[in-house]
């Protein structure tokens, strides 16, 4: 692989602002369970989070809480029923699907240029099509910390955020929470709705900013 | 969740930065680095599309249990 060659999680994201390190952190923090059901390994440092006061502290309470209760076999199941599915789980957490009604639309096409303008692709053994949650939490962490290259401008974040996560993802994270099977991913999806909340209001803000 | 409107509530003046720092406070450093990333996207060297056949995705291991 060449060097520009590396997964999210192993960029080192020196040089980048405090807060928009935060905000990669917590987009592949949201990634990491929503790509596959938690281990035991992840499920135990859950466990062991305290929150605070704030509606984010709650939400990681609630997580660390859920963790602290369940199996890894009954977390499984859960994200079985909520995104696999016999045919289709409870939700489809798909771009295409939240925009249009249908996977493999538009937007998935649409999100396909706009990786390949930013240099990323999907990883060679995954199948699944680029728009689901996790890797556009993902997508999101590496273009803030520079994973794909040079840390993407602000004003480029804004305009992937708002064409890609924007339309959708609050709507997701709602429905995720709500959902009949979520117990574990109920504070998952508090955690995603919340994070798309203060990155809306943040992008809203940053107008004036440079990146 | 009042309090979640309390944090991203803007007065005049808040800055992007502001926001952010109060919106995502209440996140322990320790949470950010406990879950594994998720390899799903890296970046892009030459895409060569390879040829495609029968994926096995979860939903088709999935119907292969159900097959047992």
């Amino acid at each position: 692989m060449s060097g520009n060659n590396r997964s999210p999680q192993e960029e080192p994201s020196a040089g980048i602002p405090e807060e928009d390190r935060v905000r990669a952190d917590f987009y592949a923090f949201l990634a990491g369970l929503l790509v596959r059901p938690a281990d035991v390994a992840t499920l135990r440092r859950l466990a062991a989070l305290k929150g605070d006061q704030t509606a984010i502290g709650a939400a990681i309470d609630a997580l660390a809480a859920v963790a602290r209760s369940m199996s890894v076999n009954t977390v499984r199941r859960e994200y079985n029923d909520l995104f696999i599915g016999l045919g289709r789980g409870e939700l489809v957490p798909y771009a295409s699907f939240y925009m249009t009604g249908f996977l493999n639309e538009k937007p998935l096409a649409r999100l396909r240029q706009d990786m390949a303008r930013h240099a990323v692709a999907r990883a060679r053994d995954v199948f699944e099509p680029e728009d689901n949650i996790a890797s556009l939490c993902e997508i999101m962490a590496g273009l803030i910390r520079g994973a794909f290259g040079a840390p993407l401008p602000l004003a480029a974040q804004r305009e992937f955020f708002a064409a890609h996560v924007a339309p959708w993802a609050g709507h997701f994270f709602s429905d995720l929470e709500g959902a009949r099977a979520s117990v574990f991913y109920a504070p998952v999806g508090t955690l995603g709705r919340l994070m798309i909340e203060i990155e809306r209001e943040a992008f809203r803000l940053g107008g004036a900013e440079t990146g | 969740m009042t309090r979640k409107t309390d944090d991203t509530s803007i007065s005049p003046g808040t800055s992007r930065r502001d926001l952010l720092r109060l919106g995502l406070a209440g996140i322990p450093a320790v949470a950010v680095g406990s879950v594994a990333g998720t390899g799903a996207a890296q970046a892009a060297e030459e895409v060569a599309p390879t040829s495609l056949g029968l994926r096995k995705t979860e939903h088709v291991l999935k119907y292969y249990e159900t097959c047992r």
